[in-house]
């Protein structure tokens, strides 16, 4: 009656009641079908539980307000009912003022807590998705730390293997130029030997060919001869004469054929250091000298100027001066047995170098013929040698002379116009 | 120039050289042959006159070491004054080694020339007089019986009579009448002409 009498009260302040249950469990059920917004709730029940308990339930499946309504006042029970948390605690009888507040209370409380609860809710997940956009930018910082770190790794080993390959590259290029200039120095010297040794073959190939039209002349003189010592035709001895007019003259191209190949024409000038073409030469014989226990001196003036003109021509001729004066000491004591190679700048821009030997010198007869072909002093030679000397040099526009030393021993002197005077 | 007319043969490839060594040869008097190749040579030349050869050493194709060597495999060895241009030494050697009368290097004086092939025919018409002689003996040779010739094996051998009868299973007497008759054919006055008839007959065999 007590209900009926409750729910008459509450829809005349403005509710609507959605059940009235004697027991806890039918309570439950019912809240589980209508969910109201408020529970009001006696503690004594029907049934196993009490008001107490059922509210505990409550609290626990659905957010539903408590509002408990006892004639208990004990403290026990009071207390027991204050750990469910209730909106409210209406002791009986209860008017229906008293009624409307505590509903009323309860309602809007519940409301707030609701929203409360909601909006403590929003926050914690945006709190939370704050946090997983942190974890996230941490992770992605961290990755890319990583991967920065990884990438410099990387690069490190890339950067170094880069630096290997180019001092790989470096050192064979280094090699390669070195035995590119050992190349070029060999070729140098053989094209150097070739020349000479072609020279000493043209040499001996040309006094060949010489003999013959030589023998020519020689047996058609002696036939003439030998005709005019008896009964002759004129004819005959005319017919013999322009034979020996042909020879002649194919003798003297056999010599112009051998001065070709030393024309300006086959020069190849360059620019060249004086100083390195007495190296070369020295390097060239050095050998030979040691072997025939002749010593040679290298005296160079240092800043020479520059001189132009074929290297290979004037180390044929600085060789042949060297090996004019091997040859010149090789008879003298071995303790006497010095070359001299000096090298000097004149005061118009020149460079001078001499070739000084210790030997017997050159007889005084000789000393004006020494640059004239097929003029030689040695047994064996052609004398061809300082005539080739000679063309060579004056191609160069320079002059070369022969000299006894007033201490002993022979001089040439080759002086060589300056690239640029 | 009673006997026959002696030739001398010159082979060099420079034409002008060979002109005048015609031309010069001619004026002393002998018979000339030039030919500029030693194939040419060979098509040509005669060995039967006293003769000898000048011959350049550098010739093309066959050169003049390889034409000695093959007039010597033929047989008809002829003296050669080699003529060259080069004063190659090795060349030199090798040509007198192999039996040539001289080496004039070019240019040779006139005299030189003719005082070598003086030389040469000498030795062409002693050789000339060996090869006849050898023809000579040949051909008596050939008379002798086969028997004639054994017992010719064994006098040279320097066997007595009655060896040579035990040898051949024969009488002595008839041993001396083979004999009697290899010396009759042989021209031979005693046995040590016997001997030396023998001897040369032995080179020309071998």
């Amino acid at each position: 009656m007590l209900a009926l009498q409750l729910k008459h009260d509450l829809e005349h302040i403005g509710h609507s009641v959605a059940g009235i249950y004697a027991s806890g469990e039918e309570a439950l059920g019912g809240i589980e079908t209508a969910r109201p917004d408020l529970v009001l709730m006696d503690i004594k029940l029907q049934g196993e539980m009490d008001g107490i308990e059922t509210a505990d339930r409550i609290n626990r499946q659905y957010d539903i307000p408590v509002i408990y309504m006892t004639a208990h006042s004990e403290e026990s029970t009071i207390e027991r009912a204050k750990m469910t948390g209730p909106y409210g605690y209406l002791l009986k009888p209860v008017n229906v003022k008293e009624l409307q507040i505590a509903v009323e209370v309860s309602l809007y409380k519940s409301k707030s807590d609701k929203e409360k609860a909601q909006l403590t809710q929003e926050l914690r997940s945006a709190l939370e998705k704050n946090r997983e956009a942190e974890e996230a930018l941490r992770k992605t910082n961290e990755d890319l730390e990583y991967r920065v770190v990884e990438r410099t790794k990387e690069l490190d080993t890339v950067n170094k293997e880069l630096k290997a390959k180019i001092m790989e590259i470096i050192r064979n290029e280094e090699e390669r130029k070195l035995a590119e200039q050992e190349a070029e120095n060999m070729r140098q010297a053989i094209a150097h030997m070739s020349r000479v040794s072609t020279l000493s073959e043209l040499a001996t190939s040309l006094a060949h060919e010489l003999n013959q039209p030589l023998t020519a002349i020689m047996t058609n003189s002696s036939a003439a001869l030998r005709m005019l010592s008896g009964k002759f035709d004129p004819e005959e001895i005319r017919e013999i004469l322009e034979d020996i007019i042909a020879d002649d003259k194919r003798a003297a191209k056999m010599i112009r054929r051998i001065r070709e190949p030393l024309k300006k024409d086959t020069l190849e000038p360059r620019s060249l250091a004086v100083n390195d073409l007495v190296r070369d030469i020295h390097r060239l014989v050095r050998n030979d000298a040691l072997l025939a226990r002749v010593s040679i001196e290298l005296k160079l003036a240092d800043a020479l100027p520059a001189i132009r003109g074929d290297r290979i021509q004037l180390q044929q001729v600085l060789l042949n001066l060297v090996i004019n004066a091997l040859d010149a000491v090789k008879g003298s004591a071995s303790d006497l047995r010095r070359i001299q190679i000096n090298t000097t700048s004149g005061r118009d821009g020149s460079v001078a170098v001499e070739v000084s030997d210790s030997g017997p010198g050159i007889p005084e007869t000789s000393l004006c013929r020494i640059f004239e072909p097929f003029y030689t002093t040695k047994t064996k030679g052609l004398g061809l040698g300082l005539s080739i000397c000679k063309t060579i040099i004056e191609t160069h526009r320079g002059s070369i002379l022969a000299e006894n030393r007033p201490e002993g021993g022979a001089r040439f002197v080759i002086v060589l116009p300056a690239e640029n005077p | 120039m009673s006997e026959a007319h002696p030739i001398v043969f010159v082979v060099d490839d420079d034409l002008s050289v060979l002109k005048s060594l015609r031309r010069l040869l001619d004026i002393c008097g002998f018979r000339v042959g030039t030919f500029s190749s030693a194939q040419e040579f060979l098509g040509n030349y005669q060995y039967n006159v006293p003769s000898c050869l000048v011959l350049d050493i550098c010739l093309p194709g066959l050169n003049g070491l390889e034409l000695q060597r093959t007039l010597d495999e033929q047989g008809h060895p002829l003296p050669i004054i080699f003529i060259t241009g080069h004063g190659d030494i090795p060349m030199s050697v090798q040509a007198m080694k192999a039996g040539a009368v001289d080496f004039l290097p070019k240019p040779f004086t006139d005299q030189a020339l003719l005082d070598a092939i003086k030389r040469a025919l000498d030795k062409s018409r002693s050789d000339n007089a060996v090869r006849s002689e050898l023809a000579d003996i040949r051909k008596r040779l050939a008379t002798l019986t086969p028997r004639e010739t054994e017992v010719l094996k064994h006098v040279v051998a320097g066997k007595l009579n009655k060896q040579i009868a035990a040898d051949l299973g024969i009488a002595e007497k008839t041993v001396k009448v083979h004999r009697g008759r290899v010396m009759q054919k042989l021209h031979a006055g005693s046995v040590a002409e016997l001997v030396r008839i023998a001897e040369k007959a032995r080179k020309i065999s071998t």
